[in-house]
């Protein structure tokens, strides 16, 4: 359904009679009038439906005259839906009566189907819709849609008795005012319609049945041998179809070779008409009325729909940048609490001007410079320090009995000469050294004259200086 | 016609828009991650080394609390404690340091000193805070026994009185 529109119209103008069907959007469809066309009842009915239309609040469909309505099944010879849309007009144009040029072409879905291509096309001439058009203006309504009346009797046939096997033929006879219709298919998927322009409720009965026991042999005979099936169900509806007895005339008249399950629509006369108000309220229909026919009503919806749409878009889109907005600020405003505490860390340590992104580096540097600058106050703390050390030395060597001569200690190095008693006393003294931190070297140059060992120790500080 | 070709270009127009700026947040994710983790690294490690001076900090504000500005005198202490002319003491250049102290050294020579004698200079230079440290040392032998020649490097901290 057009956007705008919760309500939809079905109607039919035949055989002296009117008939108004209304769907809602999400509801069932229900028959509102049936009656004559010249009546008050009818009159105010279409006056109503054509003030909703004209609000924009209803869509009102009626169907494209079926003889003058082409409804072909096409298939292009490749498997690409977007090839196969290119030749269309041209499967069609051999198709039609008329020049593909001068008619309304409507090409339904395509289906990828055994390596082809199918779709089904309605077409009718344009001034033949003009006239038609025309016409129902002069009768008192402005349909909003014009339907292929073969595609909605299918489809509706798929809605009212959805068929039982996928691959079972079926088909429709839609018993008209003026016409007969006879739309066939397999399964859901419609193959061909056949419009007979003479009809039981018109003229001479016996005419009609002649030429209905002939066409239907043809017709039906074609069906089965197109679909390689001894059987198919056969389905009846229209005006025609009221009269039960007369169906059962038009059955006798079908060969009776052809094994055929025949049933008949409920409110038969009616059928059209749901058909019609269902498929404009779920869009799911054929309108010839498009383009620069189109109704005033449903151009004007299809502009509101197009100004939501634009509207929609922009609010989501403010809605998105007001999103992403948020992000940044949010984004920002994390950085920027971390900078603070960065920088007043830094600060803490660096002093003021601290250069954003430098606040590590800087630190460093301070550090550097305020370590150097605090070495001395970290000498004084030093409990132990080079007298600590000293004292150390100086025990460890007269707990071995060495006698020290010369001694140089700083942080970085040590160095001691002198006497021990033997050379275990200075290793011993060394390997003390050594567990103090220091890396030791030892020398024993000789003897002194009272027969000592002579050493001579020299060292690095292996631990902080 | 004219309404809603304005209507399709804003819409386009701030769709694009909306569209850029959703991408710029969505590829720039990963570098704010980045940003982010490499400040919060940054702020750790600065963190890390506070109270780096704690101990300087208040050996500082505790001789500046005492108003001890100065060391021992180091001529009366070696006069008090090894007899007058027996050290001789050779000042350094001072070195700035943290907060307007300095630090200063000092080079004493002690000649025929026996260790025990050192030891009370020492003893006598770190009495009065700030303390004479011993940075150096170094001892020669003298012909007498118990005794010998020392060279001793001193360091201590020094403000000009406030």
């Amino acid at each position: 359904m057009a956007e705008g529109f919760k309500t939809a119209y079905g109607l039919e103008v035949a055989g002296g009679r009117l008939l108004l069907a209304r769907a809602a959007r999400h509801g069932a469809v229900q028959v509102v009038l049936a009656g004559a066309p010249d009546s008050d009842e009818a009159r105010r009915a279409l006056q109503a439906v054509s003030i909703e239309v004209e609000k924009g609040l209803a869509a009102l469909s009626v169907c494209a005259p079926a003889v003058q309505t082409v409804v072909r099944r096409l298939r292009a010879p490749f498997a690409s839906a977007k090839k196969a849309a290119k030749v269309w007009p041209s499967l069609l144009d051999v198709e039609l009566p008329f020049p593909v040029e001068s008619a309304i072409c409507i090409y339904g879905a395509p289906r990828i189907e055994d390596g082809g291509t199918v779709a089904v096309a309605s077409a009718i001439r344009k001034s033949d819709w003009a006239a038609f058009d025309d016409g129902c203006r002069a009768s008192g309504f402005d349909p909003t849609h014009g339907d292929a009346e073969a595609l909605a009797l299918w489809s509706q046939q798929a809605v009212e008795a959805p068929p039982v096997r996928g691959g079972m033929p079926r088909a429709l006879v839609w018993l008209g005012a003026d016409h007969v219709t006879v739309v066939r298919g397999r399964g859901l998927d419609f193959m061909a319609a056949h419009v007979l322009r003479a009809s039981p409720l018109a003229g001479d009965p016996q005419a009609f049945e002649a030429l209905w026991a002939s066409r239907a042999r043809q017709i039906l005979g074609a069906h089965l041998a197109e679909t390689g099936s001894a059987e198919m169900d056969l389905w009846w509806a229209g005006p025609g179809a009221e009269d039960e007895a007369r169906v059962a005339r038009l059955r006798q008249m079908v060969p009776a070779e052809f094994s055929i399950r025949h049933e008949i629509h409920r409110q038969p006369a009616s059928f059209l008409v749901r058909a019609l108000a269902r498929r404009a309220a779920d869009d799911s229909g054929v309108n010839f009325k498009t383009g620069e026919r189109m109704h005033p009503a449903l151009a004007r919806a299809q502009e509101t729909g197009l100004k939501r749409a634009y509207l929609g878009t922009l609010a989501a889109s403010v809605l998105v940048l007001a999103l992403n907005g948020g992000e940044s600020l949010l984004r920002a405003r994390r950085v920027e609490s971390l900078q603070n505490r960065l920088t007043a860390a830094a600060q803490a340590i660096a002093g003021e001007g601290i250069l954003r992104g430098q606040e590590r580096l800087m630190v460093e540097r301070a550090i550097s410079l305020r370590d150097e600058e605090t070495q001395p106050f970290r000498n004084a703390l030093d409990a132990d320090g080079v007298e600590g050390r000293l004292a150390r030395v100086v025990e460890e060597a007269a707990a071995l009995g060495i006698e020290i001569s010369r001694l140089a200690l700083s942080p970085a190095a040590i160095s001691i000469e002198g006497a021990a008693t033997s050379i275990q006393a200075v290793e011993g003294l060394s390997e003390r050294l050594r567990g103090q931190g220091w890396s030791i070297q030892s020398d024993s140059p000789g003897l002194t004259p009272e027969g000592r060992q002579r050493f001579i120790l020299k060292g690095a500080a292996s631990h902080e200086g | 016609m004219k309404g809603e070709r304005i209507w399709k270009a804003a819409a386009l127009a701030l769709a694009v828009l909306a569209v850029a700026a959703t991408l710029n947040t969505l590829l720039s994710a990963k570098r704010h991650r980045e940003i982010l983790a490499r400040k919060e690294a940054d702020l750790v490690q600065i963190q890390s080394h506070a109270g780096r001076w704690e101990k300087e900090d208040a050996l500082r504000a505790g001789l500046e609390a005492r108003r001890a500005w100065k060391p021992a005198n180091l001529d009366e202490a070696a006069t008090r404690t090894l007899g007058a002319n027996m050290a001789k003491i050779t000042p350094r250049p001072a070195v700035s340091a943290a907060d307007g102290w300095q630090s200063r050294e000092v080079s004493v020579d002690l000649r025929d000193v026996s260790y025990g004698e050192a030891l009370l200079f020492l003893s006598a230079a770190a009495e009065v805070q700030p303390a004479w440290r011993l940075r150096e040392i170094e001892i020669k032998p003298s012909a007498e026994a118990g005794k010998g020649a020392m060279t001793l490097v001193l360091e201590a901290l020094e403000k000009k009185q406030p």
